[in-house]
């Protein structure tokens, strides 16, 4: 079998198995058992409860790690682009610049 | 009569280039928004997972606790701490990521304004001013019935958007795979967050429902708010029912990516797009409104 697919099934039956040990009719049925069950059902849920949250981990921290390899490209994308709106931005800034100096000409030189 | 020819071609020139390219601005301008929207919505759902995952970690140590010995308490309090900073430090690494990814959408979406770039068309206007004081042929120059002044920001438009518009398809050649990948990435994310956190909000659920029922259970008095606490027990969590929004909204976004680099994004797209991410923000301040 694809190793995702036991790692997905694994999880599956783990988080399954969370929700129905703390269900009401689990509590219930605990109620009833002796004191050397409750606290043996108790470690159990934790246990679970921790192969869980750590095997998701290990999932999350997998797609997290591709993430951070990639935040280059995302970077370089967003300066990309930013710097193509700089650009237009500079255009206008040249023919702001042209249009002031040709003001000050045109009171220097007398008009055609 | 040259002038005139030249008025109307440069007219049908400037009317078609700016219809061309103000539909193709308009795509990612409407694309560019949605992915900041769905970028900001999936921040709040991934801050709500922490939250909820947390809470149910408390909440299982809580109930686990009576049962268990002082060296029990130690030993598993201390995995559960190690395993929620891990939990936390990932899903911080994921919203690093999706606030990455919406700061590139802000740059798309700052380019593909159809007021960015807007004054180019008034510098023009005003270099032509002031060429205009030196010579007054020019001022009063005419081309068919249009002055050469009216005719200058007419002309500006266009090729502001054009050049916007070549600049946002360079971009698309440049990074439209890796911006896929990107947004693949956070899909996936959110379709692991979303079973952890429907997980969570059922095992919070689970506990919260034992503890009223032993309340009612238990020879001492009730707590006078016992039925109010009881009532929201019987709806569905709201977790649960947020759990694939933010896949489901990506999976759309990474959709509408791939037909914007094909120039085949049409309403119909904009449509299943925007409804995703408005069912996505929905959920998202539902859940925090929730968890508050």
């Amino acid at each position: 079998m694809d190793p995702s697919k036991i790692y997905s099934m694994t999880l599956t039956q783990l988080e399954d198995t969370e929700v129905q040990m703390t269900s009401p009719n689990a509590d219930a049925l605990l109620q009833q058992a002796s004191q050397a069950a409750r606290q043996q059902a108790a470690l159990l849920l934790l246990k679970v409860h921790q192969a869980r949250i750590a095997l998701g981990n290990v999932a999350l921290q997998g797609i997290a790690g591709q993430m951070t390899a990639n935040e280059a490209a995302l970077t370089a994308g967003t300066a990309a682009v930013k710097a193509e709106l700089a650009t237009l931005d500079n255009i206008a800034q040249v023919l702001n610049t042209i249009s002031t100096l040709v003001g000050i000409v045109a009171q220097i030189v007398p008009m055609v | 009569m040259k002038f005139s020819r030249l008025y109307i071609l440069a007219t049908v020139m400037a009317v078609f280039l700016t219809g061309c390219a103000s539909a193709r601005l308009n795509q990612f301008s409407t694309f560019a928004q949605a992915g900041i929207t769905y970028a900001n919505a999936s921040q709040t759902l991934l801050t709500e997972a922490g939250k909820t995952s947390i809470n149910a970690d408390s909440a299982l140590l809580i109930s686990t606790r009576p049962n268990l010995s002082t060296d029990q308490r130690l030993t598993n309090v201390g995995i559960n701490n190690t395993l929620m900073r891990q939990r936390i430090e990932i899903l911080g690494k994921i919203g690093r990521h999706g606030r990455l990814l919406g700061q590139y959408f802000q740059a798309l979406s700052a380019l593909a304004d159809p007021k960015a770039g807007g004054s180019v068309g008034t510098a023009a206007q005003s270099t032509f001013n002031s060429i205009a004081k030196l010579s007054p042929d020019i001022k009063s120059a005419k081309i068919g019935g249009t002055s050469v002044a009216d005719f200058i920001p007419m002309v500006a438009k266009p090729i502001v958007a054009a050049y916007k518009v070549q600049a946002l398809d360079n971009e698309l050649k440049a990074r439209g795979e890796s911006i896929a990948q990107e947004i693949a990435l956070q899909q996936a994310a959110f379709q692991a967050i979303a079973k952890e956190l429907s997980t969570d909000a059922r095992v919070i659920r689970n506990l919260q429902e034992s503890a009223t029922n032993n309340q009612y259970a238990s020879a001492s008095s009730l707590p006078s708010d016992w039925a109010t606490q009881r009532f929201p027990l019987m709806s569905p969590p709201p977790p649960v029912a947020a759990s694939n929004a933010a896949a489901d909204a990506a999976d759309q976004l990474g959709k509408a990516w791939q037909a914007l680099l094909a120039n085949k994004l049409d309403g119909n797209g904009f449509n299943l797009l925007m409804t995703d991410i408005s069912n996505l923000l929905t959920i998202a301040q539902t859940v925090e409104n929730a968890v508050k």
